[in-house]
């Protein structure tokens, strides 16, 4: 066995408690090939490690969920992402209201040179 | 007074009891967020799918029959949710850049310097996983950090046990590749003879 065929199985094998005999014998005589397994049972140790590390949750997540949960829920949902969806749409009319300004400030600007 | 069991909880919250189920969305929601957040690689996406997922258990608790551990009936959950906000995500071609997120760990008590190293490879794995395509990280998460099975994977997106495999497959290569760049036989020597000394 080539260390070129190993390096396509390797991602496979770190799922495996011990390597089919072919692959070992040839592992365990390749300095590269152990080192190469080395790097793959790393990522996947580190991987597993991750499931207990969270992520702290947005401040307001909680409430948010108990309100969906409760009976009167598709209300307090609803107006939840329509305020979001106002927000988001105040500052995309804000952005365009500014670009028109710069466009036009540029155009007069423009005109303003070549007439002087 | 010694905290009543998750599984008391569900026996409750399916009879009825709203209380119940609140407790139960306090205990797991920071997880869920979690498993939605490294699925989806933006925090106001992550939020949206965890109450969608809440309120899919709400409606769901009564068919949940204890055969799996509560965690990974969630888990599931939260992956067909993620899922399908990825695809309609996809449809609209309104990927976000993900955000900077505190991690919060949980396993302190460890050697500092071990904890270094892992620390420093687990933030390196966090930008590399979100850098992957949502495809490929959604399998490797469910796979390698969740302990899903193929099956359950194939099933909770839609797709087939195969495709699952080769997803993750994948996955795993570019993690190598981003992680470890390939290196020649002469460092590849050197580093196995300095940690062998």
């Amino acid at each position: 066995m080539q260390c070129e065929n190993l390096y396509d199985l390797m991602p496979d094998f770190v799922d495996l408690s011990a390597l089919p005999a072919d692959a070992d014998k040839h592992v365990s005589n390749c300095l590269r090939c152990q080192a190469e397994m080395a790097h793959y049972r790393s990522i996947r140790r580190s991987l597993s490690e991750m499931k207990s590390s969270m992520v702290a949750p947005p401040t307001d997540l909680l409430s948010d969920i108990l309100s969906a949960v409760r009976p009167d829920a598709d209300v307090v949902r609803i107006d939840k992402k329509s305020r979001r969806r106002k927000v988001v749409g105040g500052i995309a009319a804000a952005v365009t209201a500014g670009a028109g300004v710069a466009i036009y400030a540029a155009k007069f600007a423009h005109k303003h040179k070549i007439a002087s | 007074m010694k905290p009543e069991s998750i599984n008391d909880l569900v026996l409750k919250a399916q009879k009825g009891n709203h209380g119940a189920f609140e407790e139960i969305v306090r205990r797991t929601y920071s997880d869920t967020y979690t498993l939605a957040l490294r699925m989806l690689g933006n925090t106001e996406d992550a939020s949206d799918v965890v109450q969608e997922v809440y309120l899919k258990a709400h409606k769901g608790l009564k068919r949940f029959r204890g055969d799996a551990k509560l965690s990974t009936w969630l888990y599931r959950i939260t992956a067909n949710c993620s899922n399908t906000y990825l695809s309609k995500r996809a449809k609209h071609n309104h990927d976000e850049l993900p955000e900077d997120s505190k991690i919060v760990d949980e396993n302190l008590d460890r050697n500092p310097e071990f904890r270094a190293n892992v620390v420093g490879l687990r933030n390196d794995l966090t930008v590399a996983l979100e850098a992957l395509p949502d495809k490929i990280r959604s399998v490797l998460v469910l796979r390698d950090i969740y302990d899903l099975s193929h099956e359950q994977i194939a099933k909770e997106l839609d797709i087939s046990e195969a495709a699952a495999k080769v997803r993750l497959h994948r996955g795993r290569q570019k993690l190598r590749e981003k992680l470890y760049p390939m290196k020649s036989g002469a460092e590849y020597f050197g580093e196995w003879h300095a940690n062998a000394v």
